[in-house]
């Protein structure tokens, strides 16, 4: 990375952390909060989407399930979300472990498909299930604080998680696992006959994307104080993630970080001057005209533009 | 090296391949030949291990690899090449074999695989081109990088599916002279599928012949060229220019 | 609950929805399998005719049947030009068909959303005349709105089933399924054959959705609910079969409306997605594939 973007990079971390100190209005820290939130799942998303090429339309039940372990541990055994996010994290991971093995065999809209029924499903069973709270969701009694404070630690949390796992992303996709998931992902049958063991590969990926949304949901819980499925299992967000990475580019580091915060951003403006419908109707034009002039996504067409073959 | 026994493949109710045995031995140049749909690929594909036999078993260097998934056929040491290219379009060049050396030859350091790298397509004579996506070469070139990305891996028996297609003569002698100093400086076998004539009794100690997934010819070039069970069943095809075979061994 | 009326209603129900699964499954099976395009607005298009049959009725006093003379060949028409403006720069795509999905969901987002401006988001229900009426097989109670919807499907199957095995241009859209590159030596047209047929697509989701609107009330945001059912049938037939698919449909509506007798309501869905990932860990290609 040349040495002015990685700069700039950390002085935009440096200034972003430094933000809440000037007491600006809470939404735009609620606002960046969801950004880096997004930036989280559609980074780790991307290594199994935009460097595997295995569309995973089902990634927010991770999510979900980081969110209901954290508010369970709290709930039954009094463990702090704070501490119950790395169990969380485990959770998701070791879900993703168990159904990606089936599901990896899968190819293209398959897998996009069985994904997106294993997220329905994941809401629907919570949604259903008296343990887990059902319909009614979990109340989580946490500390009193005073708004502003708390919404300042959870934005600085967040942030510093989204800024780990761009670092991680970034770390993997120059590495041999890197390597290895991009001939997964250009042919998979010649990455094996290159000796790559392609299933155990997938799944690591696999795994690993789910670990970042579990941690995120894992505190999540705490930042919401009352978990419900409608909103941890929302399978518009899965959705969303796929598009936001491959908006900004699937197959490097930076695509979906320029994704989710350009999305966000526009998606805030949008809603916030012009109708709802107005709005999500110019969103899905935004798609139809990305994928016809950009399918690449917008940092590979940038990156062309500016002459790098 | 590599041998197999009573192979038989079957899709659906198509017979491809009826109880063929094969052998090639170690250090040899073997060639498989035969008309369009004798089954040529598909033996290639049951060798890597991206179909399995209905009845036979196939060894490689003693050991059964009949069963097992084409990840491990490669790493146990046999490459290939498609019949048609299969570059990694977004990768670039050295990328594309970089990726063949870090798991085939076991390695944890991408900047000593790329070295590495740099040297196979050095001896490919492929160096310039480096840093260019392998979408955008040419066809000899992708043929090249083919043929690069399966020595990468270090591997003991190389399969190479009709690598002269679509080449002028001169590239054809290049790829030629490549196959034999891959045999000589590298020690690795070849069994190759081809219909170019020409080239094939050329580089070919012996050859396989193949028609309607039976084998009808197993030995010497010259032999095989004079079965008139081969010449049957290549009858009006592109063997009819190549009748005069003193000619084309000299 | 092991009351044989009550079997015999969900079943005959079922498949009378059935019915109406198979006719928008066919038409997507057709989109995806022939020009490897997954459309996710197949249903908002559905949406769209059933509206224009709702307001139809409701403002001039047309029949819904009569509302698909206009719906019909506007759809189709609108299939034509989405293929050939959007789509057709799509198939040159790395990955069609993941391109493709983003493209119609873009699509379908934009379709919702202005159905949702101009006519906001209240269930519309379609009552004729006939509505109420019903047919009696013993205690068995078939409405006459479910009969016609089931009918309106058999007959857009039977259409699309005439034109691929009987129309000139039908033959070419199958010959350029099965083997393209062929196709193409024997100079058809790929790109107006696929036009036409994705036009054919549309057209069908549009019967589809009125036959649907029959049954149920619907409103701009149900197109996500019909989606899933869509993704079931088309995978449990197989892509790009008509007879497999359109059995799908069948049995599915038969499962769906089976499960209502037997299942608590919130799990019926749960059944039927989990019936789902089954399939598709098992036998993805379908379990009638050719």
């Amino acid at each position: 990375m040349a040495k002015t973007t990685k700069l700039s990079l950390i002085g935009l971390v440096f200034l972003l952390a430094l933000f809440p100190l000037f007491q600006p209005p809470i939404h735009s820290l609620s606002f960046l909060f969801l950004v880096f939130l997004y930036i989280i799942l559609a980074e780790s998303w991307n290594l199994i989407g935009g460097f595997g090429g295995y569309l995973s339309f089902g990634h927010v039940a991770f999510f979900g399930i980081g969110t209901y372990t954290s508010a369970l541990l709290f709930q039954k055994l009094g463990l702090s979300p704070f501490v119950g996010a790395f169990p969380a994290g485990m959770m998701a991971a070791a879900v993703a472990a168990v159904i990606g093995y089936p599901c990896l065999r899968l190819r293209g809209p398959y897998f996009a498909v069985v994904t997106l029924c294993f997220a329905f499903i994941m809401d629907l069973i919570v949604k259903n299930w008296w343990f887990l709270g059902g319909s009614e969701g979990i109340h989580l009694k946490l500390v009193e604080m005073e708004i502003r404070l708390s919404r300042s630690i959870f934005y600085e949390i967040y942030l510093g998680l989204a800024a780990v796992t761009v670092i991680f992303v970034r770390w993997v996709e120059h590495s041999k696992m890197g390597l290895g998931l991009s001939a997964i992902r250009e042919d998979e049958e010649v990455a094996q006959t290159l000796c790559i063991p392609t299933a155990r590969l997938k799944l690591q990926a696999f795994v690993l994307s789910a670990f970042f949304p579990g941690v995120a949901g894992g505190l999540y819980a705490y930042y919401i104080s009352y978990v419900h499925p409608d909103v941890v299992f929302d399978i518009s967000v899965s959705i969303l993630i796929v598009l936001m990475a491959l908006f900004g580019g699937g197959t490097s580091w930076a695509g979906p970080l320029v994704g989710a915060a350009l999305l966000s951003i526009i998606n805030e403006l949008l809603s916030t001057y012009i109708k709802p419908e107005i709005a999500r109707m110019i969103y899905g034009a935004m798609f139809v005209a990305v994928i016809l002039f950009m399918p690449d996504g917008i940092v590979a067409f940038v990156k062309r533009k500016r002459g790098y073959a | 090296m590599l041998k197999g026994t009573g192979i038989t493949k079957r899709f659906g109710g198509l017979v491809a391949l009826a109880s063929v045995d094969f052998e090639v031995a170690q250090g040899s140049i073997v060639g498989l030949i035969g008309p369009n749909g004798s089954g040529k690929t598909t033996l290639f594909n049951l060798i890597s291990g991206f179909l399995k036999p209905e009845e036979g078993q196939i060894f490689f260097q003693g050991e059964a690899i009949t069963r097992l998934k084409p990840y491990e056929i490669a790493t146990l040491g046999i490459a290939r090449t498609f019949q048609i290219v299969r570059p990694l379009k977004e990768m670039t060049a050295l990328e594309n074999v970089a990726a063949g050396v870090l798991y085939g030859r076991k390695k944890g350091d991408i900047a000593e695989a790329k070295r590495e790298a740099l040297e196979l397509l050095r001896f490919t004579g492929l160096d310039s081109k480096k840093e260019v996506r392998a979408g955008l070469l040419k066809l000899a070139d992708r043929k090249r990088l083919e043929v690069t990305r399966a020595l990468a891996i270090g591997p003991k028996l190389l399969l190479l599916d009709e690598v002269f297609a679509g080449l002028n003569q001169r590239e054809i002698d290049e790829a030629i002279e490549l196959i034999f100093r891959i045999r000589k400086e590298m020690g690795i076998t070849i069994f190759m599928i081809e219909h170019v004539m020409k080239a094939i009794m050329r580089t070919c100690d012996r050859i396989l012949a193949l028609h309607f997934g039976t084998k009808v010819a197993d030995g010497p070039p010259l032999e095989v060229a004079h079965s008139p069970k081969v010449i049957e069943a290549y009858l009006g095809t592109a063997y009819a220019e190549d009748r005069n075979v003193e000619r084309l061994l000299r | 609950m092991w009351n044989l009326v009550v079997i015999l209603q969900s079943a005959l129900s079922g498949l009378l929805l059935g019915g109406v699964f198979a006719l928008l499954g066919v038409g997507f099976s057709l989109s995806w399998g022939v020009m490897k395009v997954i459309n996710i607005s197949h249903a908002a298009f559905g949406i769209l005719a059933a509206y224009i049959a709702y307001w139809g009725l409701t403002l001039y006093g047309w029949d819904p049947m009569l509302s698909l003379l206009v719906s019909i060949p506007l759809l189709f028409f609108s299939g034509l030009v989405l293929h050939r403006f959007l789509i057709q720069k799509v198939t040159r795509a790395r990955e069609i068909v993941v391109a493709s999905m983003i493209l119609t969901f873009g699509l379908a987002i934009v379709l919702e959303n202005a159905m949702l401006f101009a006519w906001a988001p209240d269930e519309r229900l379609i009552t004729t005349a006939y509505s109420s009426r019903a047919l009696f097989l013993g205690e068995v109670i078939l409405k006459v709105s479910n009969l016609i919807g089931f009918g309106l499907s058999m007959a857009g199957i039977g259409g699309i089933y005439f034109f691929l095995y009987h129309t000139h241009t039908g033959k070419a859209v199958r010959a350029t399924w099965q083997d393209p590159e062929g196709a193409a030596l024997q100079g058809i047209p790929l790109n107006r054959v696929s036009m036409i047929a994705f036009g054919l697509a549309i057209a069908s989701a549009g019967a589809g959705g009125v036959a649907m609107a029959y049954m149920y009330s619907f409103n701009p945001p149900a197109h996500n609910h019909w989606l899933i059912f869509l993704f079931l049938v088309v995978i449990v037939g197989g892509v790009g079969s008509v007879i497999g698919t359109a059995v799908a449909g069948l049995m599915i509506g038969l499962i769906t409306g089976l499960s209502g007798a037997f299942l608590p309501f919130q799990w019926i869905n749960v059944f039927l997605f989990g019936l789902l990932m089954v399939i598709l860990l098992i036998k993805p290609e379908g379990l009638f594939r050719k």
